[in-house]
């Protein structure tokens, strides 16, 4: 950003005349100018403090994995840094969202109806429901199952362990030409493959894999003055210790839900303060703007 | 409460929205006028909240629920502007635009999607989300006051018309300051960085500042109005770039983190 030059000659512009609009109008300092000089200056603080900002922030990432504890982080240039602070990963989940069923055509693989997909969410006390012509009735559901061969076909057991997949059987009957199928449907898991349902010879019906609703990883963390902090780390969640924010950022997605590794972005930006202040300025301002909308003309008329 | 009952609840909330912009039209009493648009108002409010209950979660996601909410604040932004300012027109022109809006969720639906991925599971989605769509619906509204002046006013704009344009540009901008900087706050909660350039951010910089050029220009060179009204357009163009502009984009495909609709 800071390497592109009309960047920098418009920053610099800027700043100059907004800085010297509010000097003007904050010396000698007027109640009535109370609203200008926080718009004004609230945005000067924050675009140059943001700036300096951008310059002396450290963003690292550091990868855990269950029941270890890292004191290691890579920065942007893929260099390890080692941290005053060391992070044990204790656990890590993925809550989900029920599955859905979701019909898709069998040449293209796209989801059906082309411009707009419908589906069907399995939530609690579902057992029904329509996906264009086709009428959905759920039979049996393993929210916990296994997939096992047979001779001429995959059905699905209880399986209550690590790559358990989500499977349901379920019948299903187009309203046009009565035709019924059923059998098993799931979204597999990274142990067991998916399974869909061939309905005709134009589609089949599948169940997506599952939507995250959220991720967080139990962590305990150590400083360097003997302190112990355990928490727990969201996406939206993040954990301040020592004057670093610790992100939920990612993990392995090979594994899904079973990830036994949780990837954190650790932050530490020693302008935040002064950038927090500037915006605070601006939302006082632009309060001040909204409530003298109309003041601010009654004015110009006297 | 499913999108099956907006047809009835939409038409009912037009209804008395166009009983109340024809009352404003005819100089009827403000009350009358308050009354059949707050009634309009609250109809369609039901929907949003029923709707808001049975997803269980905010309706902001899709494209197609913003849109819900812009045609809920802009005949708001209306009753707010008549009862400052007494214009008699500007609930005809929420009344018009929100009818634009509740006919592309009808005749266009989208995927009506109950999940909510966890970067939007935040306090800070709906306010963020409400504050901009109030700002969009303000500066929407100068956007037509300033295509009438342009356009369609037989006689020379008189400046008590050019202080309305102004009014609505400083309200709205005041509302998107807000939604930019709440939107700042919570994306240092949620992405670790206050802004990070990405194209929604970008094209929201840009939209900021043009809003910003267009009040600086009508303090500097007052008497100059149809350059004014110019600059409103573009910044309102800008800000359509933003909204769902981007969407569309090639450089924002699978880059922005922003777009949330896309499946």
């Amino acid at each position: 950003m800071l390497s592109a030059w009309p960047f920098v000659l418009l920053y610099i512009w800027m700043m100059t005349v907004l800085g010297l609009t509010t000097l003007r109008a904050g010396f000698p300092f007027r109640w009535k100018k109370l609203a200008f000089l926080l718009n004004h200056a609230g945005l000067f603080i924050a675009l140059i403090t943001a700036t300096l900002g951008n310059a002396d922030m450290q963003r690292l990432k550091m990868t855990t994995r269950i029941d270890n504890a890292e004191w290691r982080a890579m920065n942007e240039h893929g260099k390890l840094i080692e941290l005053s602070l060391a992070i044990e990963l204790k656990d890590f989940t993925i809550d989900e969202y029920p599955p859905k069923l979701m019909l898709i055509d069998n040449e293209t693989g796209r989801t059906l109806p082309e411009k707009a997909p419908e589906h069907l969410l399995l939530e609690e006390g579902v057992t029904d429901g329509r996906l264009v012509d086709w009428l959905v009735t759920i039979r049996q559901t393993i929210p916990w199952a296994a997939s096992v061969a047979t001779e001429d076909t995959v059905k699905f057991t209880e399986f209550h362990s690590m790559g358990a997949t989500y499977a349901v059987y379920l019948q299903a009957i187009n309203q046009k030409t009565k035709t019924a199928k059923e059998g098993w449907v799931s979204c597999g898991s990274f142990i067991f493959p998916y399974k869909a349902l061939r309905l005709d010879s134009l589609t089949s019906l599948i169940m997506p894999e599952r939507e995250p609703q959220r991720f967080a990883s139990t962590v305990k963390v150590y400083t360097e003055d003997g302190k112990q902090v355990e928490d727990t780390i969201a996406v939206n969640h993040p954990l301040n210790v020592a004057g670093w924010n610790i992100y939920q950022l990612s993990y392995d997605d090979t594994k899904g839900r079973w990830s036994d590794i949780s990837v954190f972005e650790l932050v530490r930006d020693p302008w935040l303060p002064a950038v927090y202040t500037g915006i605070i300025m601006m939302v006082l301002g632009a309060i001040c703007l909204f409530v003298n909308a109309q003041k601010r003309k009654e004015e110009d008329a006297e | 409460m499913t999108w099956d009952y907006f047809v009835p609840f939409s038409i009912a909330a037009l209804h008395f929205w166009g009983f109340g912009a024809f009352a404003a039209w005819r100089g009827r009493k403000p009350y009358v006028v308050g009354g059949l648009t707050l009634i309009g108002l609250a109809i369609f409010f039901c929907f949003i909240v029923g709707i808001w209950i049975s997803l269980e979660r905010p309706p902001m996601r899709t494209m197609g629920e913003t849109r819900l909410w812009y045609s809920f604040f802009l005949p708001l932004a209306g009753l707010i502007t008549y009862s400052r300012w007494r214009y008699k027109w500007i609930l005809s022109f929420s009344f018009i635009l929100s009818l634009v809006f509740i006919c592309i969720n009808i005749f266009k639906p989208e995927i009506h999607n109950k999940t909510l991925m966890p970067a939007l599971q935040s306090p800070w989605f709906t306010p963020h989300v409400i504050v901009y769509m109030f700002a969009y619906a303000m500066l929407g509204a100068a956007t037509v006051m300033a295509i009438y002046l342009l356009w369609f006013k037989k006689k020379p704009i008189d400046s008590r018309e050019m202080d309305l344009c102004d009014n609505l540009t400083y309200v709205g901008l005041a509302f998107m300051t807000l939604g930019m900087l709440s939107g700042a706050v919570w994306a240092k909660e949620a992405w670790g960085h206050y802004w990070s350039w990405d194209p929604k951010e970008t094209w929201a910089a840009a939209t900021w500042f043009s809003y910003l050029i267009y009040i600086h220009f009508r303090l500097g060179k007052p008497m100059l109005y149809r350059k004014a009204l110019i600059l409103l357009l573009i910044s309102f163009v800008l800000l359509q770039m933003c909204w769902y502009g981007i969407n569309y984009l090639p450089s924002a495909q699978g880059v922005s983190i922003h777009t949330y609709n896309l499946n």
